[in-house]
């Protein structure tokens, strides 16, 4: 387990320090080459978001070209958090894992392999 | 020599060419029931002669009827004016007679006072159910003036069915035709027959017009039936009049021209002179080139439906268009879904036309054109059509609306495979860098 | 192949054997892996051998023909996939089924068994055997049962061991339970959905175990094969969240199963939603609610757990108590919204007969008519699962005494199986590769015992293992020699019985074409009735083209596949008021029938009529069910006014009204007064009574066009009026 982090001295529990709390310990403890995988989640979130208020607004019309879109970044958002899962060098410790031996080339071929699928599924459904 | 014997023998020839094809269409066979009613009866008779059918006459008691020569029908229809000839079972068999009329030929009833067992049989195989045989229709209140001897036996119609088909003339009143013999009823179960002519309220059927009545007489007042008529589904029709008295020379003397017009009319209709309706050329396509095959659709759709409609004109003796803006044709699907009118096209053919749009639900559909109009042959015509779903590759093929999404799995994409780029390749320098646990 | 480094569960063998027998190599000819390897793949190659030949006893009895009533539909389609092309199939439209609706058949069906059947087809047609197509749909399921036996024994090895792998291949070869809808002949999804799930269990169980993405896409993969094959998917996405659930709430979570159940459930659903009869259902409906349900619990689960390695426990309680109201708030929310804009999807009357098995009875009875929706009774447990009936529990025991991933997998699928499969008959087919993995388990852990037993008096190689074991063990282990001696013994015997029962229910009960019937003649001597094809094949050469049949919709699909006519209802069942419709014709006096036969452009009518010899299922046995659909639809049915007046159902004097002035009552019995066979006269031998007034049974409106050899099919024709108006 990991040395647990520097406590803040902050001691309100409204949300908006909450959030704070939680970025600045992200900020410190977590790797850069994680941290670039995060911003990408990031943005595939926004998107998955962006993609359902506007259906939500302007109607569902082609359904199917909704989903598409929208599971394409819920899938692509779920794939790269098991990648970062698989990349992080705490979980490729853990023996109740049994990722040891997992190199970063395999773990990102399987992924690429995934992602493969699920694109493909998408543009099939796309209309 | 050589040329009046070829020329006798082309003459011989086209004779034989030329009965060959006018024997079928144009020879009427007359059943009287004796020589003085070839006299009596001439003039309804000769109006056949008038409308230019060939008339062949035989009595009741002729030795025989073939009605086939050759495996044809020598005649194109058949007029009985003979209801009181027993016998004529040996000769002219009820089943000879109903093949007759089911292979596409005429026939005209006529049942008198007094009639026959062949005749109420011939009567009941077109759905024409006689009332007992000593009973007249009476009517004490409409009793034609001239001819009546006292018993009031001899009634005016009380009212028929207004088409210049049947009775030559639209504004014809029932009154003016003159009737004497047994009522009749029509059989339920028979969906083809109907009346054409009946009973004014009246009037009632019975044996002795003298004394009062003892029951409800079976046949009374508008439901009594003095002339009906049945169109086969094998074009033909088949007619029935009660009265033969009235349709002798003096009745038609006395009765009026009117009279005599409207019956003569009548037996014209039968032989088919007036009225005759023929369907050609039921096409139907698509007006989208959806490239679909004709005989299928697909929904919405639009059909571009014809059909050409054509009247026998009986005077000039050829098929000219039917003129008329009330014909419709259906789209059904267990209940119709579609009505459209059919437009006459103007063209000498006869030909309709009419726009149907393809409801958006799939289904073995059919056309259907039912029309019936008094006096006219009924136009009963179902085609069956599929009719379809979209293909897969028939929708549209980029929907404007759905730009977010078409954006957003491109971008996903791209995206998936820059991150994978930067994770095998970006930091190079820092792989052996094993930051603070995470 | 890293990742597939899985520990052995057997806990006293050495985990390496390569040592002995690099001294071995010098005398054998093979290693003793390889000797393993030999052994294991010769055992599978005869359990493949045997489930494939088990299966063939209608093909060598009767004919290479098809079985039933829904494979003949599976087989229409496969003819039409193989000749008119990928395209034409998956967009056909059938106008001449459930005539005048017609069907969309490319969206109404599942694709899966079709496209098999057609691939093999054209590799074995590529490769220059050019085999009949009939006879490829005749074999597919036999083939497939092999591949099922393969993956029992996949999946029981990944649960368990390699040897317990190989019992269950050997279980699930033979069991009757899944022999009854894989034999020769039977063409239906449900030959070649076994597979696939068993397949799709294995590769998620493989996925969980090694947490690799490459698994978790080979699993989604085979997923979209199982939603192509067969509507008991349904099953499989509900299973695999509640084995997430299992796990989570039982403490055995790890990131494995996040990335397992993560990749399956969005990559499945978008899969799953590509064949067309699925479409929309994947996202919409109540039954996937659970595993959408399950996706959100285990990423808030997992957000939680990510958030708590990084942040301290007072940062991370105050973020908890904030999740768990965002969270509680966003599913509040999303279900009011569904229900409010009534999008909560309903769920279809079938599954929710699965959940409360009296309701079909109660409100939609065609479900309840169907045979095989009827209820398990105790007494075909046995029949179709016979010894892993009571070897089930001893696995289940042998699961619990060693939990891991995989076992926890097969215990949650096996006791879910248990509980449906008394719902429907037709389940028990979902619950015998259950049965046959967890008895193998059973079998061979107790096996194992004994054999160690046995082992533990003779042999040198134990060197090492007396070594590793304290001493008394080793002295148990010598005095239960006798007992593990029987425990063999037993075991072999057990193990005889089953497949003695397996190879005789196979051949009694399970190899009937049930299209070709056959009985035993006094002599002994197998008599065959063919009445089913001389109707059809009537039918066929017989009516015009394009000429409408009206038939109870069991017979749609054989009419449509060997008569070759348009039909009004078939099998599918999907118009319940079109079958009503249907059954009003049937049970209503003629001239009532007539015009609903004129209604729907009817041309002929086809009764089955078992009353001559003794044939049950005919059309008079399920008339009650003609009834009571066609008063679901038309409330001026009763039912009542078919029976007798003290309640019962009989054809006899005592008969209702309404039942002998109904025109399927008519058509049946019409001329059977006529038939001498029996002394006693109209004697109906299924109905074991003297029917009333057969002889003076008069029919206005059908004319009788044919009656086959035994009477068991009867056709009529509808009269349509002459030129003169006249019927």
């Amino acid at each position: 387990m990991s040395s647990p982090s520097p406590l803040h001295t902050q001691t309100q529990s409204s949300s908006g320090s909450i959030v704070h709390d939680v970025f600045h310990a992200y900020r410190l403890n977590v790797p850069a080459s994680l941290q670039v995988i995060d911003a990408f989640l990031c943005y595939v979130l926004a998107t998955g978001i962006i993609q359902l208020i506007y259906a939500m607004s302007v109607g569902s019309f082609p359904f199917n070209s909704f989903l598409a879109g929208f599971l394409s970044c819920v899938g692509v958002f779920v794939l790269t958090v098991s990648l970062r899962m698989q990349l992080s060098e705490r979980n490729l410790k853990d023996p109740n894992n049994r990722w040891q031996g997992l190199s970063k080339k395999r773990a990102v071929a399987d992924w690429l392999f995934c992602n493969f699928i699920l694109h493909m599924a998408v543009l099939n459904f796309l209309g | 020599m050589r040329l009046p014997l070829s020329l006798l023998l082309v003459a011989v020839f086209s004779s034989i060419i030329a009965a060959a094809f006018q024997g079928q269409s144009n020879v009427v066979l007359v059943v009287f029931e004796d020589q003085v009613m070839l006299k009596t009866h001439s003039r309804f008779v000769d109006s056949l002669k008038a409308i230019g059918k060939t008339v062949e006459v035989k009595q009741a008691n002729s030795e025989s009827f073939d009605l086939r020569a050759d495996g044809e029908y020598v005649y194109d229809s058949i007029v009985l004016l003979c209801p009181t000839a027993t016998k004529m079972e040996r000769k002219l068999s009820l089943d000879s007679l109903v093949r007759f009329v089911d292979a596409g030929h005429n026939l005209f009833v006529a049942a008198g006072h007094g009639y026959s067992d062949y005749t109420s049989k011939v009567a009941s195989s077109i759905g024409v159910d006689l009332d007992y045989k000593r009973n007249k229709m009476t009517d004490h209140q409409q009793p034609f003036q001239s001819l009546d001897d006292g018993s009031h036996t001899i009634i005016r119609a009380g009212g028929l069915v207004q088409s210049k088909y049947l009775f030559g003339d639209e504004n014809i009143k029932a009154s003016d035709i003159v009737f004497s013999g047994p009522g009749a009823t029509l059989f339920t179960d028979n969906e083809l027959i109907d009346k054409v002519m009946w009973g004014s309220g009246s009037c009632y059927s019975t044996d002795d017009s003298r004394r009062p009545l003892s029951k409800i007489p079976r046949v009374a007042g508008a439901a009594s039936v003095l002339a009906a008529a049945l169109s086969t589904r094998t074009e033909s029709r088949a007619s029935y009049f009660g009265s033969i008295d009235t349709l002798s020379n003096d009745a038609f003397d006395k009765a009026g021209k009117k009279h005599e017009k409207a019956l003569t009319s009548f037996l014209a209709w039968t032989v088919g002179h007036a009225g005759v309706l023929r369907t050609r050329n039921l096409v139907h396509s698509s007006i989208d080139d959806s490239g679909s095959l004709a005989n299928e659709f697909r929904v919405k759709d639009t059909i571009k439906f014809s059909i050409d409609v054509q009247e026998w004109d009986g005077g000039k003796g050829v098929w000219s268009p039917y003129v008329a803006d009330d014909m419709q044709v259906e789209f059904v699907m267990l209940d119709p879904w579609v009505r459209e009118r059919l437009h006459y096209s103007g063209n000498e053919n006869g030909t309709y036309t009419a726009t149907i749009p393809v409801p958006d639900q799939i289904g073995v559909y059919k056309f259907n054109i039912q029309y019936f109009r008094p006096g006219l042959s009924p136009i009963v015509l179902m085609k069956v059509v599929p009719v379809r779903p979209y293909l897969h590759n028939e929708y549209e093929r980029f929907i404007g609306m759905a730009s977010p999404y078409y954006a957003s799995s491109f971008s996903m994409l791209i995206g998936v495979f820059l991150l994978g780029l930067v994770i095998l390749y970006g930091n190079k320098g820092e792989d052996g860098e094993h930051a603070k646990a995470d | 192949m890293a990742t597939d480094a899985v520990e052995r569960k057997s806990a006293d063998q050495p985990a390496q054997t390569a040592s002995p027998s690099a001294e071995e190599n010098s005398q054998v000819l093979f290693t003793r892996p390889q000797r393993e390897l030999l052994l294991r793949t010769l055992i599978l190659g005869l359990i493949c051998l045997v489930s494939f030949s088990i299966r063939l006893f209608s093909v060598l009895r009767f004919e290479s023909i098809i079985h039933e009533f829904d494979p003949w539909f599976n087989f229409r389609s496969t003819r039409v996939l193989v000749g008119e092309g990928s395209y034409k199939f998956w967009n056909w439209f059938d106008s001449r089924s459930w005539y005048p609706l017609g069907r969309i058949v490319g969206g109404t069906v599942y694709p899966g068994i079709m496209y098999t059947a057609a691939f093999m087809y054209n590799v074995l047609h590529f490769v220059g055997l050019k085999v009949n197509i009939r006879d490829v749909c005749v074999l597919t399921a036999p083939v497939f049962s092999a591949f099922t036996a393969l993956s029992a024994y996949a999946l029981t090895k990944e649960a368990s061991d390699d040897a317990a792998g190989i019992v269950a291949a050997a279980i699930m070869a033979i069991v009757p339970g899944y022999i009854s809808r894989s034999v020769a002949g039977s063409y239906d999804n449900e030959g070649v959905a076994i597979t696939a799930m068993i397949f799709c269990f294995y590769l998620w169980t493989k996925s969980v175990n090694t947490g690799s993405l490459f698994w978790s896409g080979l699993t989604t993969l085979s997923y979209l094969y199982m939603v192509a094959c067969w509507g008991g998917y349904i099953f499989l996405i509900n299973l695999i969240p509640i084995y997430v659930l299992v796990m989570l709430f039982s403490g055995r979570y790890s990131h494995r199963l996040y990335v397992a159940y993560n990749t399956f459930y969005v990559l499945g659903t978008l899969l799953s939603m590509q064949i067309r009869f699925v479409g929309f259902n994947a996202v919409t409906t109540s039954e996937h609610l659970g595993a959408f349900g399950t996706f959100g619990l285990l990423n808030l689960y997992c957000v939680k757990n990510w958030v708590q390695s990084f942040t301290g426990p007072r940062v991370f309680k105050a973020f908890v108590r904030w999740l768990v109201f965002l969270a509680m708030s966003l599913t509040g929310s999303i279900v009011v919204l569904a229900f409010v804009t009534g999008n909560g999807g309903g769920m279809t009357g079938r599954i929710r007969t699965f959940l409360d098995p009296t309701y079909a009875s109660k409100h939609i009875p065609i479900i309840a008519s169907v045979s095989e929706h009827q209820p398990t009774s105790w007494g075909s447990y046995f029949f179709d699962l016979h010894i892993t009936v009571y070897l089930m529990p001893i696995g289940l025991y042998f699961c619990f005494k060693k939990l891991t991933d995989g076992n926890m997998f097969l215990i949650t699928y096996g006791t879910f199986a248990i509980y449906f499969s008394g719902v429907m008959i037709r389940i028990m087919l979902v619950l015998a590769p259950a049965a046959s993995m967890l008895s193998a388990i059973g079998i061979s852990e107790t096996l194992k015992f004994a054999m160690r037993s046995l082992q533990a008096d003779d042999d040198d190689e134990d060197l090492s293992m007396r070594v590793a074991n304290p001493s008394a063990e080793e002295a148990k282990s010598q005095q239960s020699g006798p007992v593990a001696f029987c425990l063999c013994v037993g075991a072999c015997v057990l193990l005889f019985q089953y497949v003695r029962h397996a190879i005789w229910a196979t051949s009694e009960a399970y190899s009937s074409p049930s299209i070709v019937l056959s009985a035993k003649g006094r002599d002994g001597e197998r008599i065959f009735f063919d009445d089913y094809r001389a109707g059809y094949y009537w039918l066929r050469q017989n009516t015009p083209d394009d000429a409408k049949i009206m038939s109870w919709w069991d017979y749609g699909y054989q009419i449509s596949g060997m008569g070759n006519r348009t039909v009004i209802v078939d099998n599918n069942t999907w118009n319940n008021t079109h079958i009503a419709t249907v059954g009003k014709a049937m049970n209503s006096p003629e001239d009532v029938s007539y015009k609903i036969a004129r209604k729907l452009d009817v041309d002929y009518v086809l009764v089955v009529f078992g009353g001559v010899v003794g044939y049950s299922s005919d059309d008079i046995n399920k008339f009650l069910w003609m009834v009571r659909i066609s008063a679901s639809v038309d409330k001026s049915v009763n039912e009542k006014d078919y029976m007798t007046s003290y309640g019962g159902y009989t054809v006899d004097d005592s008969a209702g009204k309404a039942l002998t002035n109904s025109l399927m009552y008519k058509m049946c019995y019409y001329r059977f007064g006529d038939m001498a066979r029996d002394p006693r006269g109209a004697f109906d031998r299924v109905r074991q009574t003297v029917v009333k007034d057969a002889s003076s049974i008069k029919l206005k409106y059908f004319e009788e066009a044919f009656t086959s050899e035994n009477w068991i099919v009867r056709i009529y024709r509808v009269k349509k009026p002459n030129a003169r108006g006249w019927v």
